[in-house]
């Protein structure tokens, strides 16, 4: 047995090695790879919310271009309860959903949205209602967070390799979401690869009791807590007998079903790769955790009350140091969330085609989206990280899997928000009418610190916006 | 043809694709064996060769079996199965990621789990073990405090093992178990020791995956008998979604059921436990797509009286219908489909307009009008979930009706439909908004298949109610089945007629029993099932459509009864 993760190996250690020491506490800022000081980590944060800009048919949608100049300008309805934090954000307007495949639009929108990849089409082992009858498969690309995750450099948000035994956190990334149904390829966004969806947890006590329960700036280093030290010599003989409890069954069955036991023991893999107990000292005074919550029935008149919290933990989770690369799911492509607080009778994907002039309820919901959006940006700007807050460490793309709620791929709104640590230059609108939104995804690529040019299959080398940095 | 798809974390997913061709209207050519995929039609999942021939079937060459598949347990046999083994509920429905499906029913065949898959099953395990160490004394065989010695540990690991795993734990099981426990009751006392065997027992892929396999415990490109423990877990949790009792243990121990006749004995026995109403009902519910129905909204200025009460009878009375029917009335797929009675609450006899007999008990079954409700289709549920918020659905229920109860897939419309259905109005009726399906030559080739068993239903609004007039004239719910063989085509007026054609069709009877297997199995049938499928056909039909005669052939059938673990030996 060895300790196998960062805080296994304790962070005082390592500042010790380093010749720094310990009564620094929670003060010590955190360390680059080659150990210079005052790097807060860049954090990467990906939001969803459903449906496109409300329009009344295929031809009709609202503009939602913010009025005025780059630098001057006021935001549309859809997006003003935003305003507080205009200077922290940058409204890209026009991008055209790089996204296509099986299914409609929904879906293949879904499917694209954080790839820029192609949606499959059926097989007998992925088969989903992709829309109005539509089947479908799973998206064909990994999402930009978990390209981001797997990637590491000075200026990422990761300095060391995936499979360094000493993880900076204790996840890679993380996957929340709010009322994301079933695993089918309209309610999925997150994929570590072709054919590969992740999902996300909805359930708010279990992610913060995964996430954050052990997370105690006080907690003693696991080498001076016995009690930990027992419960992490358990955990670790416990995953051996699995293991070979795996090896067992892989003998057994036959060569197509291998995948699944792969796919097992890799998750155990990751378990014992956070057996240190994993509760991560960190060096931010600002970590500070949410209220627990408490049970929620993941329907429908918990949804505001469920987004808070996941909302709370998100921002937890990056400031604490638990990861640092995030996604929200808010609802599915094709939400059939119906807004009864906000007095609607009708829910949202049947008022966006339901021949009537639905408009302004629509734009109420985008509003109301906006407000909870804010309600999390707020919560990261809060959070003091020596020179700036943690929004201005973090960047926030929030997106949409449409352009409109009547099925346009194009001017889809997108915001961005934080400074990516001094990357993007906030308080901006710019004009793209008919880019790409691939060319969006390789610029957040690039503010990650990734060296690349295309992101997905279907505009490989788009290269990335420009005027972004 | 297969091929192996190289995900991004390194695991190669092996899909099939299928024959189907997507986007090319319908011919009316529906429902050929082969040409289908797991949504609703036959299928193509895992066909290795090119399986038996339906004349093979019933000698010696029509015996085969498909690929069995390591399929995960689902969220509620989770639930079950630790509500049996502890009984704590472990909340599996709430804790762990929502299971796949294979055609309508939740099955975790295909999908590997991710990392937060197996983080939860962790957490659960390590939850369930904690709620069960201050009652480790009513489990464990031995008094705690004297269990000093490891005898008692090789004990529990033994024989609570082999009900954790369905199946004997090999020695080395033991051996590694008992370590554990050792470790684990070291400076901690037994209590301590247990708790972290059960916690490994409950993430062991033993517990977490139904592992299917023959006697000779290597795989076999060949069909070969499932072990005696194995037949007696596919049993179990095909009847009653939970582990075996003492009696399929033994039986499973002593060899039995090996006996074609020990196991129909154990399926009558199993379905008359009460155990069996909860898996009847879910499987109608899943066929017929109303897992859902809870979910249900509607627009409420149209109807002012839907809500979750009227919702949760709903559910009810649909679940209660279909055990019913199955279990306790004559168990007839035609009175499945044809009888005029229900389970209403207080809410839905108000719906239906009926009232209960006086002296009949909650539970009891309520004569309801026979010229306005035939059947499962009929009752409230099934209409209400298959409509919009604020008007009918001739297409949602044309459709539910062409996949699910004929098993005939329909090819999607063509890009850039709009699919919202039309606004309704005061004047024109739901067949003169949809007029334009038949209307428009690209639309019609599918939609003359959906539309007209969807417009038969047009006597029930979109919460279920019977209605006699559409917009400004009386309901027209005539129209004319086409696509379908000789014994079902033809004309009908309303769902009283075409569900009685549905009764005696050959075709509904053989989708009735794919339906079936799919469920008993977990997984979508291949070629090399057609033997199997076709015995349960055969079967319901010569007992005059009996669907536990049906039941009974499932756990009869070569597929059942065997694994084929891979198409070439490793």
């Amino acid at each position: 047995m060895k300790p196998s993760h960062r805080f296994g190996v304790s962070r005082r250690r390592m500042l010790q090695g380093l010749g720094l020491g310990l009564g620094l506490g929670p003060l010590v800022p955190l360390l680059n790879a080659s150990g210079q000081e005052d790097l807060r980590p860049k954090r990467l944060l990906l939001l969803f919310t459903p449906d496109g800009a409300p329009a009344l048919d295929y031809n009709t949608a609202i503009d939602w271009r913010p009025q005025g100049t780059e630098r001057d300008f006021t935001l549309h309805s859809i997006h003003r309860p935003l305003d507080p934090l205009k200077s922290k954000l940058v409204i890209p307007w026009g991008l055209t959903m790089t996204a296509g495949g099986a299914g409609e639009n929904h879906a293949f929108g879904m499917a694209g949205l954080w790839t820029a990849s192609t949606l499959h089409g059926p097989s007998p082992g992925a088969d989903f209602d992709g829309g109005n009858g539509n089947r479908t498969g799973w998206g064909s690309g990994p999402s930009i967070d978990q390209i981001v995750a797997r990637a590491f450099g000075p200026d990422c948000p990761y300095q060391v390799a995936l499979d360094d035994p000493q993880q900076q956190t204790p996840y890679r990334t993380v996957e929340l979401g709010v009322q994301c149904l079933n695993p089918t390829s309209l309610n999925r966004m997150i994929y570590a690869g072709d054919n590969a969806p992740l999902h996300p947890e909805t359930n708010p006590r279990a992610a913060f009791e995964r996430l954050l329960a052990g997370v105690d700036p006080s907690t003693p280093d696991v080498a001076d807590d016995p009690a930990r030290q027992r419960r992490q010599l358990e955990q670790q003989a416990l995953v051996d007998l699995l293991k070979d409890d795996l090896a067992r069954i892989r003998r057994r069955i036959g060569k197509e079903d291998g995948y699944k036991l792969d796919a097992h023991l890799e998750g155990l893999l990751d378990l014992e790769r956070r057996l240190g107990g994993s509760p991560p000292l960190s060096p931010n005074a600002n970590c500070t955790l949410p209220e627990a919550p408490g049970a929620t029935s993941g329907r429908g008149g918990d949804f505001p009350a469920e987004i808070r919290h996941m909302m709370d933990i998100a921002v937890a989770a990056l400031s604490c140091d638990v990861t640092r690369v995030l996604s929200l799911q808010l609802s599915y492509a094709f939400s059939h969330v119906l807004h009864t607080w906000l007095g609607h009778t009708s829910d949202h994907h049947n008022m966006s085609h339901d021949g009537q002039d639905r408009r302004r309820e629509l734009q109420e919901i985008d509003a109301w989206y906006a407000e909870q959006v804010l309600y999390l940006l707020e919560k990261l700007d809060s959070v003091d990280e020596g020179d700036g807050t943690l929004l201005d460490n973090t960047l926030v793309v929030w997106g949409r899997e449409l352009g409109t709620t009547a099925h346009r791929m194009t001017r889809v709104p997108f915001v961005l928000a934080g400074g990516a640590r001094g990357g993007l230059t906030t308080g901006r609108y710019l004009q793209y009418d008919g880019q790409q939104h691939a060319r969006l995804l390789v610029s957040v690529a690039r503010l990650m610190g990734l060296d690349v040019d295309g992101i997905g299959n279907r505009e490989p080398g788009s290269g990335g916006l420009a005027d972004l940095a | 043809m297969m091929r192996r798809i190289q995900t991004g974390r390194g695991l190669a997913v092996p899909l099939v694709f299928s024959s189907l061709v997507l986007g090319q209207g319908c011919t009316g050519e529906l429902g050929a064996e082969g040409a289908a995929r797991p949504g609703g039609g036959a299928a193509s999942g895992g066909t290795t060769g090119e399986g038996p021939r339906i004349e093979d079937c019933g000698s010696a060459a029509g015996f085969d079996a498909g690929l069995t598949k390591l399929r995960r347990l689902t969220r509620q046999q989770v639930d079950n199965t630790i509500r049996d083994l502890f009984g704590v509920e472990a909340e599996a429905e709430r804790t762990l990621s929502p299971d796949e499906r294979m055609g309508p029913f939740y099955s975790n065949a295909i999908a590997p789990v991710t990392s937060l898959q197996v983080q939860q099953a962790q957490e659960l395990a390590a939850r369930v073990a904690r709620a069960v160490e201050p009652r480790m004394a009513e489990i464990v065989p031995c008094d705690l405090a004297a269990a000093a010695d490891l005898s008692c540990a090789e004990t529990f690991v033994e024989t609570f093992g082999e009900r954790a795993y369905r199946r004997p734990l090999e020695a080395e099981e033991v051996d590694a178990l008992v370590r554990l426990y050792e470790l684990g009751s070291r400076d901690m006392g037994a209590a301590n020791g247990f708790r972290l065997v059960i916690e490994a027992m409950l993430q062991s892929p033993s517990f977490l995956y139904h592992v299917e396999v023959g006697e000779a415990g290597t795989p076999s490109a060949l069909p070969v008998p499932i072990t005696p423990f194995g037949l007696a877990a596919r049993l179990s949790y095909f009847l009653w979604n939970t582990l075996p009792d003492v009696e399929l243990f033994e039986l499973a121990a002593s060899g039995a059921l090996a006996d074609e006749g020990i196991v129909a004995q154990q399926v009558q026995r199993l379905l008359a436990h009460p155990r069996a109403a909860t898996t009847i009902a879910s499987f109608h519910m899943q066929w017929l797509g109303l897992t859902s129905l809870v979910d249900v909204s509607k627009d409420p200025n149209v109807y002012p009286d839907f809500d979750e009460a009227l919702v949760e009878e709903m559910i009810e009375e649909t679940a209660r219908f279909a055990e019913y029917v199955v279990r306790e009335g004559d168990g007839r797929l035609e009175t499945l489909l044809t009888a005029s009675f229900g389970f209403p609450g207080e809410r839905l006899e108000r719906l239906y307009g009926v009232q209960r007999p006086p002296g009949a008990s909650p539970g009891d079954p309520v004569p309801l009008d026979s010229t306005q409700r035939s059947g499962i289709l009929t009752l409230a549920g099934f209409l209400a979930k298959h409509a919009h918020g604020d008007q009918s659905s001739p297409v949602h229920r044309g459709m539910i009706v062409r996949e699910n109860v004929l098993c005939q897939p329909i090819p999607p419309p063509p890009a850039n439909v709009d699919g919202a259905p039309p606004t309704p109005t005061e004047v024109d009726s739901t067949r003169e908004r949809f007029a334009q399906h038949v209307a428009d030559p690209s639309c019609a080739s599918c939609h003359k298949l959906i539309d007209p068993p969807g417009l038969a239903f047009e006597h029930y609004d979109a919460i279920g109610a019977y209605r006699t007039i559409d917009g400004l004239g009386p309901v027209d719910a005539t129209g004319e089945l086409i696509g379908v063989r000789e014994d079902l085509a033809g004309s009908f007026d309303g769902a009283i007629e075409l569900t009685r054609k549905l009764a005696s069709s050959s075709e509904v009877a053989e989708c009735v029993s794919r339906q079936w297997f799919r469920f008993a199995l977990g997984r979508v049938e291949s070629q090399n099932d057609v033997c199997s499928i076709h015995s349960l056909q055969e079967r319901l039909q010569s007992s005059g459509g009996d669907i536990r005669a049906l039941l009974t052939q499932v756990a009869l059938s070569d597929a059942f009864r065997h694994v084929r673990a891979t198409a070439e030996e490793n």
